[in-house]
């Protein structure tokens, strides 16, 4: 009965699945920063069989940022058809130690199996899939910065994937502020913390990897990076990179080939609104949303700021937040993940977003956002996809069921992983 | 013979108190009257004149130690228990003077102080009690606006949001007079300011409709219909905000603020110069290096952005 009235309680077209992963962020009355920020997800086939398999990155103790219990394992879940998942962390070498934040995946090595990145605070570990479930730990070096995201990808055009890593704030538990919200204690606004430089890899063939952040004019900005869309965006034939940043500017890194960028994002109207607030701009997602041939954006940030989006006019983004009406829709929400996908196979790119506050305690979980694309014009609000409230942090799309329509799995703080089946057809 | 002096003298004592205290001077009404206690130490009601004097003199400390003596004979004093009730309100001893309130109304019946006992309700963080306390009010006085107004916040802070509705609607119907248009500005002004931005709207029309526009009230107006249906419906209120007054640079920010979202940087540049040079805020020299980068004032743009760093 209970089940039926479950079903019954879904919008149409969507059914939620809870994975077996939960995640630990190490929470306790104290809030230290590393809390609110975990959760990330990377979609991967990495055993070749054509269906997408499931990495989780996990959290820690805090402040000690040690793995001291199974809970805090990272998790690497096979699927294995039906929407069911194996969990094959064991023997994997991917359990790993420390607070991990965030997971890119790859095929870095060009061995035509996919590997991983896993970023945490403090690491930008590299895991070289050896096959038969098994990887091969290497590490690059970041200096002790706070990884958070990253995505592979060949900027010179050479072949390979580099590999960008978005670094959020200077953290460590010794820096750590307490801050305290109507009387309790809670996460501190990102003010009270520096920012730091990203990084970019060179990829130099053989599963090596060269810093060129100096060389390359990224290590010139310092932010508070959050996330990243990897786009052409001037219509130069090169994919720039995007970068979010918490309640500073955004960069917009423009590729001048040879791995030599200039930071654009003012000029390009997408450091700031045009209201001149910073937000607190957190997941971000390239795409083409009006179908003129140009990569659009769009971010997630807290309620009344909105999910801003961009049109790309070409030589620069404009707000279309007001004009698609996504702007009035998104002012009272809080949003991490974001993706576009064609949820409905309409032709035209959805969204979907991963929706909380930043801050713990009464009111900040939400149900997860869809907004339907409506002719490139208008989007809509499109449900909850069937969920409940829940700190929902990062998310990925994926057609798991391999039944043509695109998929969701989302993370959330301290509760199980769903895994969001569309049933578009 | 001494006899007759002692008493014409004390006589006379006793009519300076109560002279003082008709004068309203209650230091002295209250240094003749302890005077007075000192001679007369049995007589309890020299000691409540003396609390009442220091309590009138605002020296609460003082009276709540007084009348807590004149208690010890004459507990089942209404006014007394009062006096120590409004005292320890007026210090912050909001939950302990409760006992006090609850003594003196419960042996009579004072609608005049059902306000004051509702008020340390609310100050010891017990909405739902203090809203029990209003609601008798304004069934005693129903046409006191502050009842109306008490129960209305009280209700909010219960978070029982129809039922505090009512009660502002009841605010509302009231007959016009000043305290009341003050008392629905600063329900206007809460809600807006608890982000409860539609009937904050409401209630701030309402004001408007009274005769009470400000260039704030204009500007809190804009902010609701901002929130509510976006930046075009909010520009004729933040325009009417900075024709009233041209000073309030939260208006002129919101103005530029709002233009720049609409694209028309040209006239937002106007507003966003003025407010950020009242340096409040770095976001508005932002947002005017965005509005001078639309309209290709490319070097100005690139000062403004420095300034927002």
């Amino acid at each position: 009965m209970l089940l039926l009235l479950l079903l019954l309680a879904a919008e149409p077209g969507f059914r939620t699945v809870e994975l077996p992963f939960v995640l630990a962020n190490g929470e306790g009355v104290r809030k230290y920063m590393p809390g609110t920020m975990a959760g990330g997800v990377a979609v991967l086939d990495f055993d070749g069989d054509g269906l997408p398999d499931l990495f989780f990155a996990n959290g820690a103790e805090l402040p000690g940022l040690q793995k001291s219990s199974p809970k805090f394992f990272n998790r690497l879940y096979r699927n294995v058809g039906g929407l069911k998942f194996e969990d094959v962390t064991e023997g994997s070498g991917l359990k790993q130690v420390g607070y991990a934040m965030g997971a890119a995946a790859g095929d870095y090595d060009g061995d035509g199996r996919v590997d991983l990145a896993v970023l945490g605070v403090g690491f930008v570990h590299l895991y070289r899939n050896l096959g038969g479930g098994k990887f091969e730990y290497t590490e690059v070096p970041n200096q002790g910065r706070w990884a958070y995201a990253a995505q592979f990808v060949d900027l010179d055009g050479d072949g390979d994937l580099e590999l960008f890593v978005v670094n959020y704030v200077k953290w460590s538990a010794a820096l750590d502020r307490e801050c305290v919200v109507e009387g309790k204690p809670n996460y501190c606004h990102p003010r009270y913390y520096g920012a730091t430089a990203n990084q970019l890899f060179e990829n130099l063939g053989g599963g090596k990897f060269r810093d060129v952040s100096v060389a390359s004019g990224i290590a010139a900005q310092a932010g508070k990076g959050m996330g990243l869309a990897v786009a052409d965006f001037d219509g130069n034939g090169l994919p720039d990179v995007f970068v979010t940043n918490d309640r500073v500017l955004n960069f917009l890194f423009l590729n001048r080939g040879k791995l030599k960028f200039e930071e654009k994002a003012f000029d390009f109207g997408v450091a700031v609104p045009s209201d001149g607030k910073s937000p607190s701009a957190m997941g971000t997602a390239a795409f083409d949303y009006n179908k003129d041939g140009r990569m659009d954006l769009i971010f997630t940030a807290l309620r009344e700021e909105t999910f801003p989006l961009y049109r790309n006019l070409g030589k620069e983004l404009v707000e279309a937040g007001i004009e698609t009406g996504l702007a009035p829709l998104t002012r009272g929400m809080a949003g991490w993940g974001i993706a576009a996908a064609d949820f409905n196979l309409d032709g035209w790119p959805d969204l979907v977003v991963a929706r909380s506050d930043a801050l713990s305690g009464a009111g900040a979980a939400e149900p997860m956002g869809l907004f339907w694309n409506r002719g490139g014009k208008k989007f809509e609000f499109g449900g909850e996809l069937g969920t409940t409230a829940r700190m929902y942090r990062w998310l990925a799309v994926a057609d798991f069921n391999k039944d043509g329509c695109p998929d969701v799995v989302v993370t959330a703080l301290n509760a199980a992983a769903v895994l969001i089946e569309n049933r578009c057809k | 013979m001494i006899w007759l002096l002692i008493l014409t003298l004390t006589f006379g004592q006793a009519d300076a108190a109560r002279d003082a205290m008709r004068a309203g001077k209650y230091d002295e009404a209250a240094r003749l009257y302890a005077a007075l206690a000192k001679q007369f130490p049995q007589d309890f009601m020299i000691r409540y004149n003396v609390g009442l004097a220091l309590y009138s003199a605002k020296k609460y400390s003082a009276a709540i130690a007084e009348m807590k003596v004149f208690l010890k004979s004459q507990p089942a004093s209404p006014q007394g228990n009062l006096i120590v009730a409004a005292s320890m309100l007026k210090m912050g001893e909001a939950c302990p003077s409760i006992a006090y309130f609850e003594r003196a109304l419960s042996i009579r019946e004072m609608p005049e102080y059902l306000e004051q006992r509702a008020e340390a309700e609310v100050a010891c963080g017990h909405p739902g009690e203090a809203a029990r306390w209003f609601e008798l009010m304004t069934v005693k006085q129903p046409r006191n606006p502050r009842g109306w107004y008490g129960l209305g916040l009280a209700r909010v802070a219960e978070g029982n949001e129809a039922a505090a509705k009512l009660a502002f609607d009841r605010l509302s119907s009231l007959p016009p007079s000043p305290e009341l248009r003050k008392l629905e500005r600063d329900v206007a002004r809460g809600l807006w300011t608890a982000g409860r931005f539609g009937e904050a709207r409401e209630a701030l029309l309402r004001v408007k409709a009274q005769g009470g526009a400000t260039a704030s009230l204009e500007y809190e107006l804009g902010d609701c219909y901002e929130k509510l249906d976006g930046p075009e419906a909010a520009l004729p209120f933040y325009r009417e905000a900075v024709r009233l007054d041209g000073k309030l640079i939260n208006a002129q920010a919101a103005l530029g603020r709002a233009l720049a979202g609409l694209k028309r940087a040209d006239e937002a540049i106007v507003h966003l110069e003025i407010a950020a040079r009242a340096n409040i805020d770095k976001s508005l020299w932002a947002a005017l290096a965005n509005a001078y980068r639309v309209v290709g004032r490319n070097e100005d743009a690139r000062i403004a952005l420095q300034k927002a760093r």
